[in-house]
């Protein structure tokens, strides 16, 4: 991807450097769930990292989108309400985004059966990636692994040992390995694979390993559990981890579910007979832990969903060195690793050397940045009152193939490494968002975008009371803009936060020309409707830089 | 009407603007320079439509032996997610009887409509459980995982790293034939979403609730914007996406009057989401002389297969939409008078471990298939019945009732690809490990005891 004299280039190019409106944009967009001009403004005043540490110190609820969930309803649509209102209204952008980030490799989704129910634990899931989004992966992976929502979904849950006939369930075990740690071939530091002599990727492990794990993971049960099985207890609330039954008070000491014979893992690992579950578990996650394809395999999807499609194996490699190692040693360290990936000169620069850096947006990311730039307006009546519209939100992610928190499978929406076409292959050039995208989706899209800005105009503020139904952006502070400082100004800050100045010339000379014949409000405000729809259609829109 | 009037016009419009819908890919131009030329091609037409169970149907409960030997084993490695049926075992009847729930395909496969092939998965060679444990047998990769076996079926990979191949069998396919069957419009069409069966040729992507959406608001200015200058953006984001833009717009084009025929919804009523799925199939089917495709072929996905738990529950529940689903098609396709050209199968990541692991079952390799269709020779079992004993000659070492396939996914798609009218030759192109399959010592062939198609 970089040549090597780009490469050093880019390491000697000081990164306190006067940001730029359009470079605090981009840093935003790969930050946040969409820019503001509030938001510009921190940046440059507090710098990339003087912005990062102070996202990092924020206060933040333990148990905020849980308690939202109750607060709706515990069905689906609270959850999605829920979600939706922490990405477009938290103050906690960093954590949030980086929890977002997390439930796309770490995947629970509401929408298997398995959850279908269960709102109230995948928001408690979600508070937990939030949680750990600035803590250690290590203990991530631990909570993840004890939460009901993850018991369910891969059927940890009263996995047993093997008693007659019955074996335990391998399936927590081969995608904790396979999708949550290592992948299935062993990777260098700087995540390429590692080739055995005939060219072949090397395993990470067999078959046989995967039935070790499976047995590692047994003897977990439901939080609430009156009983081995239980699977409807009274939850305790908030909800709480998943619990070692044979050490618990149910047990009666006769029948235990949990393996407690010895377990060989990876070479040299060997987990001691007569080990609890929980001490199974700690132990199997440490042994994972210290594989080397963890750094680089984390890292690189971490710098996939906040920055790049495609980084440079030198940006990999320098990630992956800080979630070896903190500067302090400890591995994992989540908040070293996410500040390195965001003030890396990879991402602060990478797009200046590179016409293929960045990534498309998510549609998700699509929808709140224009959320959170164009004043979704809240409603102000139904039951819902107080709160976004988020009926349309919904409704639209779900037609864009993209609910947060409902993921097709434990794949999630797309996966890494996908190529789009025989042409990206070729080039080397992966585009996983792109795996969503096919045309129908962007058509649904290009609809939908259609829709929601045409809608607004069609009311004003003072009747809103009596509309529950409508997506409504408001464009007042656009027509505002337009009629204190002007056309050039307004076409200037649409292309500066809707794409970090990525429209072409062309696009905006267009746009100008439109505003410059609105003389009323009322033609202003449809000229207004027009130039965004011109913008946002335009695929400078769509994508990350 | 009027949507497709006025989409008709926004192609004029873009043409006023000497914009022609850009050439999408190779195998489009191949297409249209084809058809400038006037190249000879067949007159009739073709469907293929693949049915993929994703997650790993666990199809040794989809049918089940009949044989008292092999239920015995089938049996006894089941435990308590054994079928039991009556009149099983019985040495006369059928090998392989379906699943209570499933009685729509039973009766299909009675009426001979409906073939079944059993122990089909993805291989590279024949192999034993003896030459697993040796570490002498020619594996696919990472076996056992969901997303690699996909890719391993789809790309009919064998032995080869799926990563490392760019096409699809099914987008290879419809480029070979793109050779001989001359059509404005590609063969591929996805039924909501992406699948890797048909990369490597141009998928038409149709959603099952609308078929394609209108996108006629756009102003020929706005198209201008975004097609004109970004398609040619070194920014190769930028230019993908400009083109897919491009494609969205003449996909609906040449789809939508299609995708809005309703003749035979009616047949779908309450067939759930593969229903919904197949009923879109069933509409572009029904137009496939209008819009002169005279090759379709399409995906079609059901998900939630993947049953490691509650699979008393789960699964029955499943083989039952199943059932439900493809009879819906299969009488669709009859009142439309095409049954003779239109051939379902059923493809799944993997099969699963006949043992159990308290109430599922975990990733296995090797199960069963279904063809349906009235070219298909149907009311038979084709390839061989496992050894469904733990530890048997079919078991994978490991001793769970993974068991080995028997005839290689190659062979299973080989079969479909000839009857879509590729000749050996091209076959022997997109899957290089048939010869494999072939015993020059008894001079046997690649597709013996497999004519499910005819010769």
């Amino acid at each position: 991807m970089f040549s090597i004299s780009a490469q050093a280039e880019l390491v000697f190019k000081n990164d306190f450097e006067t940001i730029s409106q359009a470079d605090a944009v981009r840093f935003l967009t790969q930050t946040s769930f969409g820019a503001t001009q509030h938001d510009v403004d921190t940046v440059i005043l507090l710098s990339y990292k003087g912005w990062i540490d102070e996202q990092m110190a924020l206060d933040f609820d333990n148990h905020k989108i849980e308690q939202a969930v109750f607060n709706y309803n515990p069905d689906n649509y609270g959850l999605n309400a829920a979600w939706w209102d922490n990405a477009i209204t938290g103050n906690n952008q960093l954590r949030n985004r980086v929890a977002y980030a997390l439930s796309q490799i770490l995947v629970v989704s509401a929408e298997g059966y398995e959850l279908s129910n269960r709102s109230i634990e995948v928001a408690s899931y979600y508070d937990l990636l939030r949680r750990h989004a600035f803590g250690n992966y290590r203990d991530l992976l631990i909570e993840v692994s004890r939460h009901p929502a993850m018991g369910r979904y891969l059927s940890s849950k009263y996995n047993s040992k093997a008693i007659g006939n019955i074996r335990p369930d391998e399936n927590y075990a081969r995608e904790l390995l396979q999708l949550f740690t290592l992948g299935t071939h062993l990777l260098n530091p700087d995540g390429t694979v590692v080739l055995d002599a005939q060219d072949n990727p090397v395993k990470v492990y067999q078959q046989d390993q995967i039935k070790t794990f499976a047995r590692v993971f047994t003897g977990w049960s439901l939080p609430g559990a009156r009983y081995w099985l239980d699977n409807n207890p009274i939850h305790p609330s908030p909800v709480q981890l998943m619990f070692d039954f044979d050490s618990s008070v149910l047990s009666n000491g006769v029948d235990t579910y949990h393996d407690s014979d010895a377990k060989t893992l990876f070479t040299g690992d060997v987990l001691a007979a007569n080990q609890s579950a929980t001490e199974d578990l700690a132990d199997a996650i440490d042994a994972v832990f210290a594989h080397q394809n963890i750094a680089p395999f984390i890292s690189e999807q971490l710098i996939q969903r906040l920055v790049t499609s495609n980084p440079s194996r030198f940006y990999v490699s320098r990630i992956a060195q800080v979630f070896e190692d903190d500067g302090t040693g400890t591995k994992g360290n989540l908040s070293a690793v996410i500040k390195a990936i965001l003030t890396d000169n990879e991402a602060l620069f990478g797009g200046e050397y590179n016409d293929n850096f960045g990534k498309y947006k998510e549609p998700t990311l699509m929808q709140s940045q224009l959320m959170r730039l164009f004043h979704g307006i809240e409603v102000t009546s139904g039951i819902y009152s107080g709160h976004y519209d988020h009926g349309f939100l919904i409704k639209d992610a779900r037609a864009f193939s993209q609910s947060p928190l409902r993921a097709p499978s434990v794949f999630n929406f797309y996966r890494p490494d996908h190529y789009a076409s025989v042409a990206l292959r070729d080039l080397g050039i992966r585009a996983p968002e792109l795996q969503i995208y096919s045309e129908d989706v962007i058509a649904k899209i290009l609809q939908s975008l259609e829709d929601n800005i045409q809608r607004f105009n069609t009311f004003t503020v003072d009747q809103l009371p009596w509309i529950t139904a409508y997506p409504l952006f408001d464009f007042y502070p656009e027509l505002e803009r337009l009629n204190t400082e002007g056309v050039d100004a307004l076409v200037d800050y649409l292309d500066l936060l809707l794409t970090a100045n990525h429209l072409p010339p062309a696009v905006k000379q267009n746009m100008r020309e439109k505003l410059g014949m609105a003389f009323t409000d009322e033609t202003k405000k449809q000229a207004i409707r027009n130039v965004i729809k011109i913008a946002v259609f335009h695929p400078s829109f769509w994508i990350q830089y | 009407m009027n949507n497709n009037h006025s989409r008709r016009k926004f192609i004029k419009r873009l043409a006023a603007l000497g914009l022609s819908i850009p050439a999408i890919s190779t195998a489009k131009q191949l297409q249209l320079i084809n058809n400038t030329l006037g190249a000879a091609g067949i007159n009739d037409f073709k469907t293929l439509v693949c049915v993929f169970l994703r997650g790993g149907n666990d199809s040794f409960n989809m049918v089940i032996p009949t044989d008292p030997t092999a239920y015995a084993a089938y049996s006894q490695s089941r435990g308590t997610l054994a079928v039991s049926i009556d009149g099983i075992p019985n040495p006369n009847a059928s090998p392989l009887l379906f699943n209570p729930v499933m009685s729509e395909l039973q009766a299909l496969f009675n009426d001979n409509q409906l073939a079944v092939l059993a122990n089909a998965g993805t291989l590279e060679e024949p192999v034993t459980s003896a030459q697993i444990s040796a570490g002498t047998a020619q594996l696919p990769q990472d076996l056992f995982s969901h997303s690699h076996q996909q890719q391993c079926w789809e790309k009919a990979a064998g032995a080869r790293n799926p990563a490392n191949i760019p096409a699809g069998w099914g987008g290879s396919l419809a480029n070979e034939l793109l050779l001989d069957h001359p059509q404005n419009i590609s063969s591929l069409i996805s039924i909501d979403g992406y699948n890797d069966w048909q990369t490597g040729g141009e998928s038409l992507a149709v959603s099952s609730s609308g078929g394609v959406t209108n996108i006629n608001h756009i102003t020929s200015s706005q198209w201008h914007d975004m097609i004109g200058a970004s398609a040619q953006s070194p920014n190769i984001f930028e230019a993908t996406l400009a083109t897919r833009m491009s494609s969205t717009s003449s996909n609906s084009e040449a789809l939508f009057d299609e995708t809005q025929n309703t003749a035979y919804d009616s047949y779908f009523d309450n067939t759930g989401g593969l229903g919904n799925r197949l009923k879109m199939a069933a509409r572009l089917i029904a137009g496939r002389e209008n819009l002169n495709q005279h090759r379709q072929i399409f995906m079609v996905s059901m998900g939630g297969w993947d049953t490691h738990a509650e699979q008393n529950a789960v699964h029955p529940a499943l083989l039952g939409q199943l059932s439900t689903a493809l009879n819906a098609f299969n009488q669709a396709i009859v009142a439309m008078g095409k049954n003779d050209s239109v051939t379902t199968f059923t493809a799944s990541d993997f099969g699963r471990t006949l043992t159990i692991n308290g109430d599922g079952t975990d990733h296995g390799w090797g199960g069963h298939h279904l063809i349906m269709g009235g070219a298909v020779g149907g009311g038979q079992v084709y390839g061989a019945i496992p050894d469904f004993s733990i530890g048997g000659n079919d078991d994978f070492p490991d001793q769970s009732g993974r068991i080995i396939p028997t005839t290689a996914d190659a062979q299973y798609a080989a079969v479909l690809a000839r009857w879509m009218g590729l000749s050996q030759t091209q076959l022997d192109v997109i899957f290089p490990q048939l010869v494999n399959f072939d015993t020059a010592a008894t001079g046997s062939s690649w597709d013996d005891g497999l004519l499910f198609m005819g010769s």
